[in-house]
C-alpha cells in the first residue's frame, strides 16, 4: 500500500520543477493542502518507526498481515466496495462514515459517533481523546459543564460540577487531580477536552432549544428540576426527593433491558441498512434517519436510568467515604500523627505538658491539623478512584453486554457480506420451515415454500425485464381474456413489450387444459414473444366455495409470481407487481399499457407505501403488503376480536417482505413495514389496559426480531439446544409445563415461529418462556377468561416475573 | 481550502469530527486517485497505532503467547481468537485511534479553534 503512496507525487510543482520566475516567494509556504499530506506522511512515517522499533521487521510484517486479513489492501476501492474482513469493514466504515460523510449526511455522523461510543464502551454523550496533557485547559474546561470519562482526575473534576458534593470535597478533589498531574498527568485534562468540552456544551445547548417547552422542559430548554429527565444532582431538591421516591418505587431495570433491546434492534436495523447493498440511496437514507431518531430518544431515557442508577453508586461511594473520611481525620487528630513530625521526637525536643514550649505546642496543633487535611486529601482520592471504578465498570458492563447482543448481527453480516447468497436466498432456507395456516393442506413445515420453488423452477426463468405478472386463477372464459390480453397496447398504441410481462395461469380442470393449450398456442402463431406459465393444479383445503378456492389460487400464484422473480439469476431494478387477471375479458386495450407506464413512473420503488396505490386504480393488486398492514394496524388499535382473522395475513406481510419484491428494495420492503408498525404503534393510544400496551410492545420488538434476525437458524435440528438456549421450563408459578404438543413441536424455527402464529392465536391456560439475548419473555394466557394475554418481561438473572 | 494561500482556516471540534477529513485538509482537489492513496496512508499510520494498543493491553505474559503464535505464522482466527479471549477488542481500538488520529492531525495543522 505504502508503495502506492510512493508512486503519487505530492501536490503542487513536480520536485526539482524550475521556479516560477518573480514567484518564488510564494513557494517559501505550503499551501494548506501541502502540509496536511506532509503531516499525514509524517505521522505515518513516525507511526511506522514506533511500530517496527517496537516489534522489528520480521513481527511487524507479521502484524502487519494479520492487521490486513485478507483485504486491507482492497479497503475502500471502488472495485471491492464490501470489504471481506472484519477489520477490512470496520475501516470501511471510517471511511464512509467518519471522513468521507459531509452535512448534507449528518445522520451518518451521528450513526457513527454512536457507533464508536458504543464500541468504545462509553455513552453516546461522552467522548475520550487521549492525546496529551494540558492543564491549562483545566478551567475552561470546567466552565463548559461538560460531562467527563476519563481518569480519576478528570472524574474529580467532573464530580465538582454535578453539584452536591462540590462544597465538601472539591477542592481535596482538585488537589488530588493536580496530584495526579504532577505524577505524570494521568488524565486529569487530555488535550482535546478545552474544546470538546465546548463542543459539547454548543451541542447540549442546541439540545436544550429544541426541547424547550417540551414536556419534562421549561420555556428555555433546561430541564425541569421536578420533572425533568437529567442528572438528578441537577434538580431541585423537591426534584430529588421526586427522583429518590420514585427510584424507590419503581425498579428501572426492566426499563433498561427493553430499552436495550430496542436500542441493539435499532443498531443492527442500522447496520443491515447500511451494509446492505444495492440499495437505493433515498430509501437507505430515510430509513437510517428513522432509526437513527429512534434509537436516540431511546438511549435518551437509557441515559436517564443510567444515571439514576449512577447516582445511587455516587451517593453510597460517597456516604461510605465521607465516613471514612471523618475517622480518618478524627483519628489523625487524636492520634497526634502530622505530617513531618515524631512523637516522640517532639516530646524530646520540645516537651509535653506543663511547661511545654507553646511554640512547639503550636507547631504541633498545626501538624496536626495538616495531618487531617492530608488523610481527607488522600481519602478524597482514594473516594474519586472507586467511584472511578464504578464508572467504569458500570460502563464496562453495559459495553459487553451491548457487544454481546451484537455478535449475532456481526456473524450474519459476515455471512452475508462474504458469501454469495442474498439475504433472500438466506431466508428462503428460514422461509421453508414456515407454515402457511391459509393453505391447510400443505401446511407440514416447510413444504408450501418447496412447493413453490419447485414450481417456479419447473416453469423456466423468468425473464430479466418482466416486473409485470398477470395471474389468472382459471374461469369459464379464459379463452376470451387471453385473446383480450394479446391485442394489448400502450397508451401510445404501440405494442406492448411482452418481455416485460408474464402470464400466470392456474391449471386446472375448470381452465380446460386441452382449449387452454389450444388458445395458447394460437396467441404464440400471432405474438411469439408473449409469455404465458401454466401453473400445475395444487389442491387446497381453504373452502368449498369458489370465492374461497379462488382466492386461495390466487395467493399461490401471488407467492410463485414474488418466487420466480427473487429467483431470477439477474437484479431487477423495478418492482414486481401481480395483477389480479380477471378472465371475464378485457375491454380496455390499453390494461396492461397503462399499468406499465405507471411502474415506470414510480420506479424506482423508494417507498412501497401510499403513492403506490394508485395502481389499484386500474385494478391492479399489490397483494400482501397494504391489506396485511392494515391487519397488522388494526392488531395494533386493540381490535383484538379480528386478530384470528388476521394474524395470518400479518404474517404473511412479513414473508412477502422478505421474499418479495425486487431484489434491490427487499431490505427497503422491510424496513417500509416494520416503520409501519412501529408508526402505529406510536400513534396507538392504550384504552384497554396496561396489559394490552405491553403486549404490543412485546410482540412488536419480538416481531421486528423474528422478521429481521433469523438467527435461531443454529437450532435447527437441534431441539435440546434450542430448548435449553430458548425456551425454559417454566418456573415454580407457571402452574403448567411446557409440552412438545404445546411447543416444541418440530424443529428449533420452526417451533418458534408456530409460537409466534400461537403466541397471536393466544392458546389459553399456556405458559411459555422464550428468550431473547437480554431478557426472558414470561407469557401467561390468562386461563381465567380474560382475553388478554400477560405477558411480562423477567431479566436474566434478576429472577424477577412479576 | 485548497487554495494557494497560506491562510489557515480554523473549525471547532465538533466540525472536526463530524466532517469530511479531506474537506478539512483542503485536499478535496486532489485527483481521487492521490486521495485514495493518502487514505491508505492514514490507515496504515491508525493500524501501526492499534497494534501498539493491542500488545500494550496484553499482560505480559499474554504478550510473549500471542506474539508467539504470529512467530509460530498461526491462522488469522487463531490469533483474533486469542485476543478476543483475552478482552482485547480491536474494533474498539481501531474506532478509538481513528478518531484519536483524526483530532490529532487537525490539532497538528492548527485546524482547532483555540477558543473552541
Amino acid at each position: 500500500m505504502a508503495r502506492r503512496l510512493n508512486e503519487t507525487p505530492p501536490p503542487g510543482p513536480a520536485a526539482g520543477a524550475p521556479p516560477i520566475p518573480g514567484a518564488e516567494h510564494i513557494r517559501q509556504e505550503r499551501t494548506p493542502a501541502e502540509r496536511a499530506y506532509d503531516a499525514i506522511r509524517e505521522l505515518s512515517e513516525r507511526d511506522k518507526a514506533f511500530v517496527q522499533k517496537e516489534f522489528g521487521d520480521g513481527r511487524f510484517w507479521k502484524l502487519k498481515a494479520f492487521m490486513e486479513g485478507t483485504a486491507w489492501r482492497d479497503v475502500g476501492r471502488a472495485e471491492n466496495p464490501q470489504p471481506q474482513t472484519w477489520l477490512g469493514r470496520m475501516y470501511q466504515g471510517l471511511r464512509e462514515w467518519s471522513w468521507n460523510q459531509g452535512g448534507q449526511r449528518p445522520y451518518q455522523a451521528a450513526a457513527v459517533r454512536d457507533r464508536e461510543m458504543r464500541e468504545l464502551g462509553e455513552d453516546a454523550t461522552f467522548l475520550r481523546m487521549t492525546t496529551g496533557t494540558n492543564g491549562a485547559s483545566l478551567r475552561r474546561w470546567i466552565k463548559t459543564g461538560a460531562k467527563i470519562v476519563g481518569g480519576a482526575g478528570a472524574m474529580a473534576a467532573g464530580m465538582m460540577l454535578t453539584g452536591g458534593l462540590t462544597t465538601v470535597i472539591g477542592t481535596p478533589i482538585f488537589v488530588a487531580g493536580l496530584r495526579e498531574l504532577a505524577d505524570g498527568g494521568v488524565g486529569i485534562l487530555q488535550a482535546g477536552w478545552n474544546v470538546a468540552g465546548n463542543w459539547l456544551k454548543r451541542r447540549w445547548e442546541a439540545q436544550d432549544a429544541s426541547r424547550a417547552g417540551t414536556p419534562g422542559y421549561d420555556p428555555t430548554g433546561r430541564p425541569n428540576p421536578d420533572l425533568g429527565s437529567m442528572n438528578p444532582l441537577q434538580r431541585s431538591w423537591e426534584g430529588k426527593k421526586a427522583f429518590w421516591r420514585n427510584f424507590v418505587e419503581k425498579t428501572t431495570l426492566e426499563d433498561e433491558g427493553l430499552l436495550r433491546t430496542y436500542i441493539t434492534n435499532d443498531v443492527r436495523d442500522l447496520k443491515r441498512l447500511a451494509e446492505a447493498p444495492g440499495l437505493p440511496a433515498g430509501a437507505r437514507e430515510a430509513s437510517i434517519a428513522r432509526i437513527i431518531a429512534n434509537m436516540r430518544e431511546n438511549e435518551a431515557q437509557l441515559q436517564e436510568i443510567r444515571d439514576h442508577n449512577l447516582t445511587v453508586r455516587r451517593f453510597y461511594k460517597f456516604g461510605r467515604n465521607f465516613v471514612s473520611t471523618i475517622a480518618s481525620v478524627g483519628g489523625a487528630v487524636l492520634q497526634g500523627v502530622p505530617l513531618g513530625f515524631n512523637d516522640s521526637w517532639v516530646s524530646q525536643g520540645i516537651g509535653y505538658g506543663p511547661g511545654a514550649n507553646p511554640f512547639a505546642q503550636m507547631l504541633l496543633g498545626a501538624s496536626r491539623w495538616l495531618g487531617g487535611a492530608g488523610s481527607l486529601a488522600y481519602l478524597a482520592a482514594r473516594w474519586t478512584e472507586f467511584s472511578h471504578q464504578g464508572l467504569e465498570q458500570h460502563y464496562g458492563d453495559s459495553a459487553k453486554d451491548w457487544i454481546a447482543n451484537l455478535k449475532p448481527e456481526h456473524e450474519n453480516t459476515r455471512e452475508r457480506v462474504s458469501g454469495e447468497r442474498t439475504v433472500v436466498e438466506q431466508y428462503l432456507e428460514e422461509l421453508r420451515d414456515i407454515t402457511l395456516p391459509g393453505t391447510r393442506n400443505l401446511q407440514k413445515t416447510g413444504e408450501y415454500f418447496r412447493t413453490l420453488e419447485n414450481e417456479a423452477a419447473s416453469l423456466g426463468a423468468m425473464e430479466p425485464a418482466c416486473h409485470l405478472v398477470v395471474t389468472i386463477t382459471g374461469g369459464t372464459q379464459i379463452k376470451e381474456a387471453l385473446e383480450s390480453y394479446a391485442k394489448q397496447k400502450t397508451e401510445t398504441g404501440a405494442p406492448i413489450n411482452w418481455k416485460e410481462v408474464e402470464f400466470l395461469i392456474f391449471n386446472d380442470a375448470d381452465a380446460n387444459p386441452a382449449q387452454l393449450a389450444k388458445t395458447i398456442a394460437s396467441i404464440k402463431k400471432a405474438a411469439p414473444s408473449i409469455q404465458f406459465r401454466i401453473v400445475n393444479a395444487v389442491s387446497f383445503e381453504d373452502g368449498t366455495s369458489e370465492e374461497n378456492k379462488r382466492s386461495t389460487r390466487q395467493r399461490y400464484l401471488d407467492d410463485l409470481a414474488l418466487m420466480r422473480s427473487i429467483k431470477r439469476p439477474q437484479r431487477i431494478q423495478k418492482p414486481v407487481y401481480v395483477v389480479n387477471g380477471v378472465s371475464e375479458g378485457i375491454h380496455d386495450e390499453h390494461f396492461l399499457g397503462s399499468i406499465l407506464k405507471r411502474i415506470d413512473e414510480k420506479n424506482p420503488p423508494a417507498v412501497l407505501t401510499g403513492a403506490n396505490h394508485e395502481i389499484r386504480g386500474v385494478n391492479a393488486l399489490y397483494r400482501g403488503f397494504f391489506p396485511a398492514i392494515n391487519d397488522l394496524e388494526n392488531y395494533l388499535e386493540g381490535d383484538w376480536t379480528t386478530l384470528r382473522d388476521n394474524n395470518y395475513s400479518a404474517f404473511r406481510a412479513m414473508n412477502y417482505a422478505r421474499i418479495g419484491g425486487p431484489r434491490g428494495a427487499r431490505e427497503d420492503i422491510v424496513q417500509s413495514i416494520l416503520e409501519d408498525v412501529a408508526d402505529t404503534q406510536e400513534r396507538r393510544t392504550p384504552t384497554v389496559s396496561e396489559k394490552q400496551k405491553y403486549l404490543t410492545k412485546e410482540l412488536t420488538s419480538l416481531y421486528r426480531w423474528y422478521a429481521l434476525y433469523p438467527s435461531f437458524r443454529e437450532y435447527r435440528g437441534d431441539k435440546a439446544k434450542f430448548e435449553a438456549d430458548v425456551l425454559r421450563k417454566p418456573r415454580m408459578n407457571a402452574p403448567s409445563p411446557i409440552t412438545d404438543e404445546q411447543i416444541l413441536h418440530g424443529e428449533g424455527r420452526a417451533s418458534f415461529v408456530r409460537w409466534m402464529e400461537t403466541g397471536f392465536g393466544l392458546v389459553e391456560g399456556t405458559h411459555y418462556y422464550i428468550r431473547d439475548n437480554t431478557r426472558d419473555i414470561y407469557l401467561n394466557i390468562d386461563p381465567a377468561g380474560a382475553n388478554w394475554p400477560v405477558i411480562e418481561a423477567a431479566f436474566s438473572g434478576r429472577g424477577r416475573v412479576k | 481550502m485548497a487554495d494557494a494561500t497560506s491562510t489557515q482556516p480554523q473549525f471547532d471540534i465538533g466540525t472536526v469530527i463530524e466532517g469530511n477529513l479531506f474537506d478539512l485538509l483542503g485536499l478535496t482537489s486532489l485527483p481521487e486517485e492521490q486521495q485514495d492513496a493518502l487514505r491508505l496512508t492514514i490507515m496504515e499510520s491508525i493500524r501501526d497505532r492499534v497494534l501498539l494498543r493491542i500488545v500494550k493491553q496484553l499482560q505480559p505474559d499474554q504478550e510473549t503467547e500471542w506474539l508467539g503464535l504470529l512467530d509460530r505464522d498461526a491462522p488469522q482466527a487463531e490469533l483474533e481468537a486469542y485476543l478476543a479471549q483475552a478482552g482485547v477488542n480491536v474494533s474498539s481500538l481501531v474506532a478509538e485511534e481513528a478518531l484519536q488520529y483524526k483530532i490529532e492531525l487537525a490539532q497538528r495543522l492548527g485546524l482547532v479553534t483555540e477558543d473552541a
